[in-house]
């Protein structure tokens, strides 16, 4: 049932708005960020056992779930562990990660349209010339049955390019303030 | 011209949700005690972890012999749960501090 898993999203978006709201009240602001977490976790487990594509069902469980362990137990610990004083160059560190996490999708997405379209034609569409001189002919993939190819090039750059700027720049935030604070001197001149 | 307006025609809902949402963004964060901007930063930042969703449907598309999506896959869904599970965790480190010095 496909339905359940829009509505499952639904839920979630709603939970992520009153949450946020709630987050700029002092009384509520604990709740408020339980009530985003159980969104989360309601979309989390939604995509995973319903999301269908063509019919077809998401693979990969074992890799799925120990990913999602992975992640738990040391953003867990990390989490947990972390002196209070230590607490901004952590968000910092986890919204890096975040942006990585975008990146790392563009880059999978980018390959797979390499497979079903022509990237140099799409990129020709947008980029005149682009076709003879970045990418040379030899390296051009021939099949062809792109339904929009050009539209999801771009977004997936953009996803690769935010992803990366999110990621370094969090990095750095992270280097510079752990240096600053004297644990990380080799990144004091950043 | 016709291009940009075509481009509305077909797309005017999504352009409608992304008006909207720019608008009731404002709406949220604004009048926030600043007492509250540091968890509230901290609590956007693991609302902003949704990318695990993305990243979990790309692990479960992966063809079993395609490494380079298995492997930056999984690595994708271990970063994006840091991110969701570590804010969520701050943030509510933070909030738990918060309560017991007033």
């Amino acid at each position: 049932m496909p339905g359940l898993l829009t509505l499952a999203y639904l839920i979630g978006s709603i939970t992520f708005i009153v949450g946020l709201k709630m987050l700029s009240n002092p009384a509520s602001a604990r709740k408020g960020n339980l009530v985003a977490a159980a969104g989360m976790f309601i979309a989390i487990v939604g995509t995973i056992f319903l999301y269908e594509e063509n019919g077809e069902r998401l693979h990969n469980y074992g890799w799925i779930f120990g990913g999602l362990f992975i992640g738990s137990v040391v953003g867990v610990l990390a989490a947990r562990k972390v002196k209070m004083t230590a607490m901004p160059e952590m968000v910092s560190l986890f919204n890096g990660m975040g942006g990585a996490c975008a990146m790392l999708i563009s880059i999978v997405e980018f390959d797979h349209l390499s497979h079903v379209g022509n990237i140099a034609e799409m990129a020709a569409s947008v980029i005149p010339g682009w076709h003879t001189t970045i990418i040379p002919p030899h390296a051009i993939n021939i099949s062809n049955g792109l339904m929009g190819g050009t539209g999801t090039l771009l977004v997936i750059l953009l996803g690769m390019i935010i992803g990366s700027v999110s990621f370094a720049g969090s990095i750095i935030a992270w280097g510079s303030s752990m240096a600053r604070s004297g644990i990380f001197p080799l990144m004091a001149n950043i | 011209m016709t291009a940009i307006l075509d481009f509305l025609q077909l797309h005017i809902e999504m352009v409608y949700i992304v008006i909207l949402s720019i608008f009731l963004g404002i709406e949220v964060i604004s009048r926030v005690p600043s007492v509250l901007h540091t968890p509230l930063m901290s609590g956007a930042n693991a609302i902003h972890g949704v990318v695990i969703i993305g990243a979990i449907i790309v692990m479960g598309k992966a063809e079993p012999d395609n490494w380079l999506a298995l492997v930056l896959g999984f690595l994708a869904v271990i970063l994006g749960t840091l991110n969701v599970v570590g804010g969520f965790v701050v943030t509510d480190r933070m909030l738990e501090m918060f309560k017991k010095k007033k």
